[in-house]
């Protein structure tokens, strides 16, 4: 998977500072707005194999 | 054995952007913003927040001295594109580590949003080769309409089937 992000992409540099955020939620009410969504619509039901 | 990969990305959308940086899941993105207000810190963040693939895409700026984040705030580094092109490097990048992710967008602020709408719009052949686009209605997700309003997004990176592509390749 790398391999090929690197092609499509400048390669995205890994900064081990950044795990501290791994798992801290930064935007919270932005999470609530989308867990709102999650909620009431679902995932989308599209099955990508018939794109 | 069918199999599957993300298409290439083609080289219309090597737009200006700014060196991204991860942290080792890559589900957080980081870069600087440069322009007349100076040097702006950047976190894009993916959250998920159940079991399932469905993720929160979020932006704001970073102040190193408080540590805090601010997604309310208006920047104005008058590099908006730029900026744009780099969250979009993000969601590449992000798609390439979690192919079956569901990425959610919203802004925080209609104008905000309007602005996530224009850089669809104005990509969205590209885009929409590359992801499914979809949009937020009062009870459902909708195909992307083109100029329509809505609250948010939701988008999947789209699967190139390796077979069908070497078949036709040959």
């Amino acid at each position: 998977m790398l391999r090929n992000s690197e092609k499509i992409f400048d390669k995205v540099q890994v900064n081990p500072a950044l795990n501290k955020y791994s798992n801290v939620v930064l935007f919270p009410k932005k999470v609530a707005k989308a867990k709102e969504a999650f909620e009431k619509l679902g995932l989308p039901k599209v099955n990508q194999q018939s794109c | 054995m069918t199999s599957f990969i993300l298409p290439p990305l083609p080289n219309t959308m090597k737009l200006d952007r700014y060196h991204l940086e991860a942290d080792d899941p890559f589900t957080t993105f980081y870069f600087t913003s440069e322009g007349p207000k100076g040097k702006i810190s950047k976190v894009v963040q993916f959250t998920s927040f159940s079991e399932s693939s469905f993720y929160n895409l979020a932006m704001g700026d970073y102040n190193p001295a408080t540590g805090e984040i601010d997604d309310m705030v208006v920047t104005d580094n008058g590099d908006s594109e730029k900026v744009l092109a780099t969250v979009v490097g993000a969601v590449y990048n992000f798609c390439e580590h979690f192919p079956s992710a569901w990425v959610y967008a919203a802004g925080s602020t209609p104008s905000r949003n309007r602005l996530y709408r224009m850089g669809i719009n104005r990509y969205y052949e590209i885009a929409n080769e590359h992801f499914i686009l979809l949009g937020e209605t009062e009870n459902d997700w909708e195909p992307y309409v083109k100029g329509k309003e809505y609250s948010a997004f939701i988008i999947q990176r789209k699967l190139v089937d390796l077979d069908y592509e070497k078949q036709n390749a040959s």
